[in-house]
C-alpha cells in the first residue's frame, strides 16, 4: 500500500467485491483476516438493511436468500452512488429494472423469479411507494382547467408504467401477478401524509407527461388524434374531467397559464 | 494556549445534554411532557427534501429545541471532487432548521467510485491529514457555520505508506482539526471502543486530545463481538443498538473532569441510539445520569 487511493481501492473490494474477489486473508496484508472480514458484514449488512426495508412483499415472494443474493449482485456490479441512503433502494431498483428488460429481451430470459420483470416491477414499486411517502409536497393552487393551461404535478406525484399489476400485490399474495394484456399505467402521490396510487388510462397518462410542457388542450388534442389513428374513441371532456380530479385529490397541484411574454 | 479557538462562537448548550432525534422515537418525543434533553440533533441526511410526516415532525421538534447536525453528507476526507449540490441543499436545510453547527466523520465513506454508507478508517498518516484537513475547511467555507470532525470507531488500522509510521490516533485527530481550525466532537465511546480494539489505554487517548477544541460529546452503546479468557473483551461493534456501560460513562466523567480543571466550558452531551431504540423513559433514564455527570463536574 502506498497511498489513500491504494486503501480506498481495498476498501471497495473488501467491501463491495463478490466472495471470490476478497481471498481468504482479506485484501489488506498484514490485517488480521477477522478485522476485515468486520468492515464486509457491517456495511454489507447495512446497505441489505436499507434496500429490505424498502420491499417486503418482493422479500417474502422470492425468499431471503434468494433476494439477498440479487442484492450481493447488484453491489458488486454497480457501486452505490448515492450519498442519501433513503436513495439506495431507487437505484436497486433501477437497476433491477434494467437487467430483467435486459434479461426479457434475450433470447433464453431467465427463469428464476428474481430475474423476471414481474419481481422487479414489484420492487420498483414498493420503493416508490416509500419515496412518495417521504416526498415534499406543494400547496394546493386553485383555479380552473383552461385549454392554455399547464399541468403542475404535485412534487410527490410519481408516473410509473408497468407490464404487470404489481399494486394488486398484498401480503396474502402468494405469487407475483401475470403480465396484463395492456400495460399497468399508476400515478402514486401522497395525500394526507398516505401513499394514494391511482390505475390511470394510458390516454391520461400520455396527456400528463405531454402537458407538463406544453398545453393542457394540446396534449389531449395530441392523444385523440392518436387514438383516431389507431382507431380508438377517446373522450376528450373525460380526459378534462379526470385532470380536475386529480387536482381535488392532490395529485395535480394547479393548472398554471403560461407566463406572458415580456415586452 | 487558548481556550476556545475563534471559529467556535459562544452558545447557549455548554452543560446540557442532547437526544438523537430519530424517526422511531419522534412522536414520542414531541407528545412527551418530561423532556431531559436540552437540544437534538439531526442527520441531514435523513431528511434533506424530505417532506409527509417525517418533514413535519422534524419541522416542529426544530421549532420546540434547539438543533445541532450530524451527517455523513459532508465527506470530510473523500477523494472523490466535493459535491456542491449537495452542499449547498444542505447549507440550505441548516439554516433552515437553524442548525448550531455541523458535524462529520473522519473517515473514508467514498470508497474508489462507490458510496459505503460506513465509517471505514483512514490511514493514521500525513497525506490523510492534509487532505482531511483541507476537506473540512472547504466544506466549512461552503456551509458558513461551525464545524467539527469526529473521532471514529474502528476495527483495523489501514495500511500505512510504505516508509511510514502510523501516527497516535490522538496525534492524527489532533492534526486534522489544528490543521483545519475546526471543532472535535469527541465520542467518547469510540475511545473506548479503540482502546478495547487497540489495546490502547483509553485515559491516555483522552488526555492526548486537544480538549480546547471540543465543541459535542458523543455517548453511545455498542457491542461486545469477542472476549478473552478472562471474559474481558477483545472486539467491540460500534452500533448506537445498546445501552451505554459504565464505563463509558467513567470516562466522559474523566474527561469533563479534565476539562473543568483546565478552566474549559463543559461542551454539551448528546446520546446517540440508532438501533434497537428503547420507549422514551428508558433513554431519559440514560439522559438523567449523562446530566448528574455533568452537574456533577460543574459543581
Amino acid at each position: 500500500m502506498s497511498s489513500l487511493r491504494d486503501v480506498e481501492a481495498g476498501f471497495r473490494t473488501l467491501v463491495m467485491g463478490t466472495d471470490d474477489d476478497v481471498a481468504a486473508g482479506g485484501v489488506f496484508a498484514g490485517v488480521p483476516a477477522e478485522r476485515q472480514r468486520v468492515y464486509r458484514t457491517l456495511v454489507r449488512n447495512s446497505l441489505r438493511g436499507s434496500i429490505r426495508r424498502s420491499c417486503p412483499h418482493a422479500i417474502r415472494l422470492a425468499g431471503d436468500e434468494a433476494f439477498d443474493a440479487v442484492v450481493d449482485a447488484f453491489l458488486a456490479a454497480c457501486p452505490i452512488q448515492t450519498r442519501l441512503t433513503r436513495d439506495i433502494p431507487g437505484e436497486f431498483t433501477a437497476w433491477l429494472m434494467a437487467r430483467a428488460s435486459s434479461s426479457s429481451s434475450s433470447s433464453s430470459p431467465s427463469t428464476s423469479i428474481t430475474s423476471s420483470v414481474a419481481f422487479a416491477e414489484l420492487c420498483h414499486f414498493e420503493a416508490l411507494e416509500i419515496e412518495v411517502t417521504m416526498s415534499e409536497t406543494a400547496p394546493h393552487v386553485p383555479g380552473g382547467l383552461e385549454a392554455g393551461s399547464r399541468v403542475e404535478m404535485d412534487p410527490s406525484a410519481r408516473l410509473a408504467i408497468y407490464r404487470h399489476p404489481v399494486q394488486t400485490v398484498t401480503a396474502r399474495t402468494t405469487s407475483l401477478p401475470a403480465a396484463g394484456t395492456q400495460p399497468t399505467v399508476l400515478l402514486c402521490f401522497q395525500r394526507a401524509e398516505g401513499f394514494e396510487v391511482e390505475v390511470i388510462s394510458p390516454a391520461l397518462g400520455k396527456v400528463l407527461l405531454g402537458s407538463a410542457e406544453g398545453s393542457v388542450g394540446d396534449a389531449i388534442a395530441a392523444v385523440v388524434t392518436e387514438g383516431r389513428a389507431a382507431g380508438v374513441a377517446i373522450d376528450a371532456g373525460r380526459l378534462r374531467s379526470e385532470l380536475v380530479g386529480l387536482h381535488r385529490r392532490g395529485a395535480i397541484a394547479g393548472f398554471p397559464m403560461p407566463a406572458a411574454p415580456s415586452s | 494556549m487558548t481556550l476556545l479557538p475563534p471559529i467556535l462562537p459562544p452558545h447557549l448548550l455548554h452543560g446540557t445534554v442532547g437526544l438523537g432525534f430519530r424517526a422511531a422515537i419522534a412522536e414520542a418525543m414531541l407528545a412527551s411532557d418530561v423532556t431531559p434533553w436540552s437540544f437534538i440533533e439531526i442527520a441531514p441526511e435523513n431528511y434533506l427534501g424530505v417532506g409527509g410526516r417525517r418533514g413535519r415532525l422534524l419541522a416542529m421538534a426544530s421549532e420546540r429545541w434547539p438543533v445541532v447536525s450530524h451527517g455523513l453528507c459532508g465527506d470530510f476526507s473523500g477523494a472523490a471532487p466535493i459535491d456542491e449540490g449537495l452542499l449547498q441543499a444542505l447549507r440550505g436545510f441548516l439554516r433552515a432548521h437553524d442548525a448550531r453547527w455541523y458535524s462529520d466523520h473522519l473517515c473514508l465513506t467514498h470508497v474508489d467510485g462507490g458510496e459505503s454508507h460506513d465509517l471505514l478508517p483512514l490511514p493514521l498518516s500525513k497525506e490523510a491529514v492534509d487532505r482531511a484537513a483541507a476537506r473540512v475547511r472547504a466544506v466549512a467555507d461552503r456551509l458558513e457555520l461551525p464545524v467539527a470532525v469526529e473521532n471514529v470507531s474502528a476495527y483495523l488500522r489501514a495500511p500505512m505508506p510504505v516508509g511510514e509510521a502510523p501516527m497516535a490516533e490522538w496525534d492524527f485527530v489532533s492534526a486534522v482539526v489544528e490543521q483545519a481550525d475546526c471543532g472535535l466532537l469527541l465520542d467518547v465511546n469510540n475511545v473506548y471502543v479503540n482502546a478495547v480494539n487497540f489495546g490502547l489505554d483509553p485515559r491516555a487517548f483522552i488526555l492526548g486530545l486537544p480538549l480546547h477544541r471540543v465543541l459535542q460529546f458523543h455517548m453511545a452503546g455498542h457491542h461486545v463481538e469477542a472476549v478473552d479468557d478472562s471474559g474481558a473483551p477483545t472486539l467491540v461493534i460500534d452500533t448506537h443498538g445498546a445501552p451505554m456501560i459504565d464505563p463509558v460513562y467513567d470516562l466522559l466523567d474523566f474527561t469533563l473532569t479534565t476539562m473543568r480543571e483546565r478552566g474549559l466550558p463543559l461542551p454539551p452531551v448528546l446520546l446517540e441510539r440508532d438501533h434497537q431504540i428503547p420507549p422514551l423513559p428508558e433513554l431519559n433514564v440514560e439522559l438523567g445520569r449523562l446530566q448528574s455527570i455533568v452537574d456533577g463536574v460543574r459543581s
